[in-house]
């Protein structure tokens, strides 16, 4: 087995998608590089048996998920960076609103909004890749998605 | 806000490929030096830890009914059994098990009364027929899936003794989760967090798992009607079905202490659940929850 292609190839594949999921979690790019790095070592160190690639893609960000919910929790971290600190965000000024209402919510609220709006899972699946229940999801999706309303207004309406 | 503002916004967000390549870089030469033990290393090691500790409000199951006939049972699994367990729990895509196929109704119906007489000491002669993958299934006889976590199950009607297989092996599993799916040092930091909520309730003079599910079940009627008594408790292995939580970064729940207990309700055949945050303090609704599957939601 070539590991070096091996690792190549999926970081080629999926490492676009898990910066995606870190940075919405993290808000920090070194934070998020470590948490990718950290994600394909395990992934590469288990080699996984995957059904089909959704199963696959599953498994990468319940493990992506879990690593940066731990970095949060556990590890002296970077600061915190608003959005326009972030090299790698170059988006259109409506967008830049939309993110930075959604960085601004508690992880597990805009998590499930990321999972359920971005990546398109399902409450069943969001349950499942974050181990907890489906009420769970439901809820913290309907507050996200509540709170970026009001964030929506506040700044719309003064 | 609409969910398809976040995705367009989101679908401007890349990954740089200077950032990719250091990836590359990076987990090229930590795969070469296995081990060597990087900072990032050590930060697996805490992450892997950390797992059970993070999915997002700390849910600590209620823990009071477990049976001194199961409790004995469990512990005289052989360690390396327990961790081999784990260890494939672990490996699971899945959170939950399947089955192969539902229950009939009499299945259903035995499974609820052979599970209270597997809490009193009913156990099955053999242990189900466990394989690695659907491959190695024998059609025709119940065994589980390793790799899916499914339980393969015969088309014919099953015995007591079947049935009593799949609970045993249930009760097993969720008793090896327990045991192996953290460290010594994390599973420490989640005792130390259950006995930190419990305290809280304590010295509130709150209540406990069960009366919160009869507070849940009284409002269940009221706001359900006569489609209250199509849903079930939700509970796990050993759980009396009300879950403990720190609620306390909630800012919506005004709770009186912070901590409060889940209590779910669903339907086993349409998976409409329906349930509560309880005030574990003076037992009071905090907040009503509802997931109503695609199914239903026309």
């Amino acid at each position: 087995m070539d590991v070096g292609n091996d690792i190549r190839e999926a970081v080629i594949k999926y490492s676009d998608m898990l910066y995606k999921i870190c940075i919405v979690i993290l808000c920090n790019e070194q934070d998020v590089q470590d948490a990718i790095q950290d994600t394909f070592c395990r992934y590469l160190e288990k080699k996984p048996e995957f059904r089909d690639e959704e199963h696959e893609k599953a498994w990468l960000i319940r493990v992506a998920t879990n690593i940066s919910r731990d970095m949060i929790r556990f590890r002296v971290r970077n600061p915190k960076v608003s959005i326009d600190e972030v090299e790698n965000i170059l988006v259109a000024p409506e967008h830049k609103e939309t993110l930075k209402e959604l960085f601004e919510l508690p992880v597990k609220q805009k998590l499930v909004i990321y999972l359920h709006y971005v990546e398109g899972f399902r409450i069943k699946e969001i349950a499942d890749i974050l181990g907890t229940t489906e009420g769970a999801v439901k809820m913290r999706l309907r507050r996200g998605k509540k709170q970026m309303q009001s964030a929506w207004k506040e700044a719309y309406n003064g | 806000m609409k969910g398809s503002d976040v995705k367009e916004a989101m679908e401007q967000v890349h990954i740089s490929s200077k950032m990719q390549e250091e990836i590359i870089m990076n987990i090229q030469e930590r795969m070469e030096n296995k081990n060597k033990k990087t900072r990032n290393w050590k930060r697996m090691t805490t992450a892997a830890a950390a797992v059970i500790l993070t999915a997002g409000v700390i849910s600590i199951p209620v823990q009071a009914v477990v049976n001194h006939f199961v409790q004995e049972r469990m512990e005289s699994i052989p360690e390396e059994e327990v961790q081999d367990m784990g260890d494939m729990i672990q490996e699971q895509e899945t959170t939950a098990d399947g089955f192969s196929r539902e229950y009939s109704e009499s299945e259903k119906e035995r499974s609820k009364e052979l599970w209270q007489s597997y809490e009193n000491g009913t156990f099955p002669e053999e242990n189900i027929k466990q394989v690695d993958n659907e491959e190695a299934v024998t059609e025709g006889t119940l065994c589980y899936v390793k790799a899916a976590g499914v339980f393969y199950l015969p088309d014919r009607e099953m015995t007591d003794e079947e049935i009593l297989q799949i609970i045993d092996l249930q009760h097993k599993m969720n008793y090896a989760l327990s045991q192996t799916a953290v460290t010594e040092e994390e599973r420490e930091a989640y005792r130390a967090e259950a006995a930190r909520l419990e305290k809280i309730v304590q010295d509130h003079n709150g209540i406990n798992g069960e009366e919160a599910v009869e507070a849940a079940r009284k409002q269940l009627a009221s706001d359900l009607g006569a489609k209250a008594e199509e849903l079930e408790l939700m509970t796990d292995c050993f759980g009396s079905g009300a879950d403990l939580m720190d609620i306390s970064g909630e800012e919506e729940l005004e709770s009186k202490a912070g901590v409060g207990y889940d209590v779910g309700f669903g339907n086993t055949k349409t998976h409409y659940t329906y349930g509560y945050i309880i005030d574990a303090v003076d037992g009071s609704i905090l907040s009503t929850w509802e997931y109503v599957p695609e199914s239903l939601d026309n």
